[in-house]
């Protein structure tokens, strides 16, 4: 006999002791046993059988001709003649009443209950609930049980929700969708973003290229006065400057406000110059 | 060569309106450069950390109370005046600041200049003489 080496192996992951055992048979039986085994089986069944058919045809026990049909009457007579026994089985076959109770009992039984209630009753109370003893003291709101129901109702707990094995998948499934859009809306804008920087560097690299040839030419003053109005407003207000506000400081930083003489010859003479500033709203404010 | 293509290509897109930002920009660029005499290295330290401090001063909101909006500036100032020191010194660091103002007063002057000069009917003030 061959161990086998399926078993064996799982035994040894396990570290059974059985692993270990040499591979014997333990059980024997003589020679040939298998080969006459149906035949000792059949030859027992039918020695059996042999026993039953010989009993059937010998009753184990005879009994006389009509001895049934009178049967149920003769034992109901033996019962009767027996003596009282105590038995109530046996008494109530004979039809004997076995309890008693005092003549009239049950006339008085309902006002001796009644009695015996209202005596325990006053008794038992204690002193300060005497007094209360026949008010309802349970009082309810009004329409408190029309509305019961529906109160316990909403209290009831919710049944905890079921979620079967395919709705879990499904949700992986919108979850799984869901990283994903995640990821190439990421991976989008990161590609967007870089091109923003690229576009950014090559802007920065331009700026530094025209700044160095400003420098390199000296003409920063016709640089500046090649500017234009709007250019300028555009820089001025996107780096946070209040343009009209700056200009005003600048005309009374730089003394360049019209003389007093001007006001003698004409009394619209600083609306005229803040007017050629372009910031007429400057003066009605 | 992506790089010049790229630069090329953003050139060529341009409208006006960016040309002239840009044209202002590099005149920023060369006024900041000669007016503290940065070098090749400061410049090449310096200009990165200006885009930051620039980009964070330009995130402020317009909409804020004036007094708010200097305030949001002031400290944005206040935290990149450590790392200008480290590349320009404490003095030419005040100086930036300081050249940075003046630099928008010339853009302010020359806007003021520009309106006058293009109001040819009216005739040229007087100056006040203080």
């Amino acid at each position: 006999m061959q161990k086998d080496l399926h078993i064996l192996n799982e035994l040894t992951e396990l570290g059974s002791p059985l692993a270990e055992w040499p591979a014997l048979n333990v059980f024997t039986v003589p020679d040939g046993y298998f080969d006459q085994l149906p035949e000792s089986i059949l030859s027992g069944i039918e020695n059996q059988l042999n026993t039953l058919s010989f009993s059937k045809q010998a009753p184990v026990s005879d009994v006389p001709e009509g001895y049934f049909d009178g049967l149920a009457d003769s034992i109901l007579n033996r019962i009767k003649n027996v003596p009282a026994s105590g038995s109530i089985l046996t008494d109530s076959l004979r039809q004997a009443s076995v309890f008693n109770v005092p003549v009239h009992y049950f006339d008085d039984l309902a006002t001796n209950i009644l009695q015996r209630i209202h005596a325990d009753e006053e008794t038992e109370l204690p002193v300060t609930l005497q007094s209360v003893q026949h008010i309802n003291v349970f009082t309810v709101p009004t329409g408190y049980f029309e509305s019961l129901p529906e109160a316990i109702q909403q209290q009831v707990p919710a049944p905890a929700k079921v979620i079967g094995i395919n709705t879990q998948r499904s949700f992986f499934k919108y979850a799984m969708a869901a990283a994903f859009t995640g990821l190439l809306g990421l991976s989008l804008f990161t590609t967007f973003n870089k091109k923003d920087d690229k576009i950014d560097t090559a802007q920065s690299e331009l700026v530094m290229a025209d700044a160095n040839l400003i420098l390199k030419n000296n003409n920063f003053d016709q640089e500046l006065e090649s500017l234009g109005d709007n250019d300028i407003v555009q820089y001025l207000q996107s780096n946070g400057e209040d343009v009209k506000a700056a200009l005003v400081a600048s005309v009374t930083d730089e003394k360049n406000l019209p003389s007093e003489e001007e006001y003698y010859l004409d009394d619209q003479t600083l609306d005229n110059f803040l007017n050629q500033l372009n910031i007429p709203q400057t003066i009605n404010n | 060569m992506v790089g010049m293509f790229t630069g090329v290509y953003a050139q060529d897109q341009q409208p006006d309106d960016a040309k002239g930002k840009q044209k202002i920009e590099a005149l920023y660029v060369a006024y900041i450069t000669k007016t503290l005499n940065l070098n090749e290295d400061e410049a090449q330290k310096f200009w990165p950390v200006h885009a930051q401090f620039d980009s964070e001063l330009k995130s402020v909101k317009l909409e804020l109370p004036e007094l708010d909006r200097q305030q949001q500036q002031l400290n944005i100032k206040k935290k990149y005046q450590d790392r200008f020191s480290k590349i320009l010194g404490n003095d030419r660091t005040n100086d930036f600041f300081r050249k940075d103002g003046e630099f928008r007063k010339k853009l302010v002057e020359q806007l003021r200049n520009k309106r006058q000069q293009n109001n040819p009917n009216q005739r040229p003030f007087k100056r006040r003489n203080f």
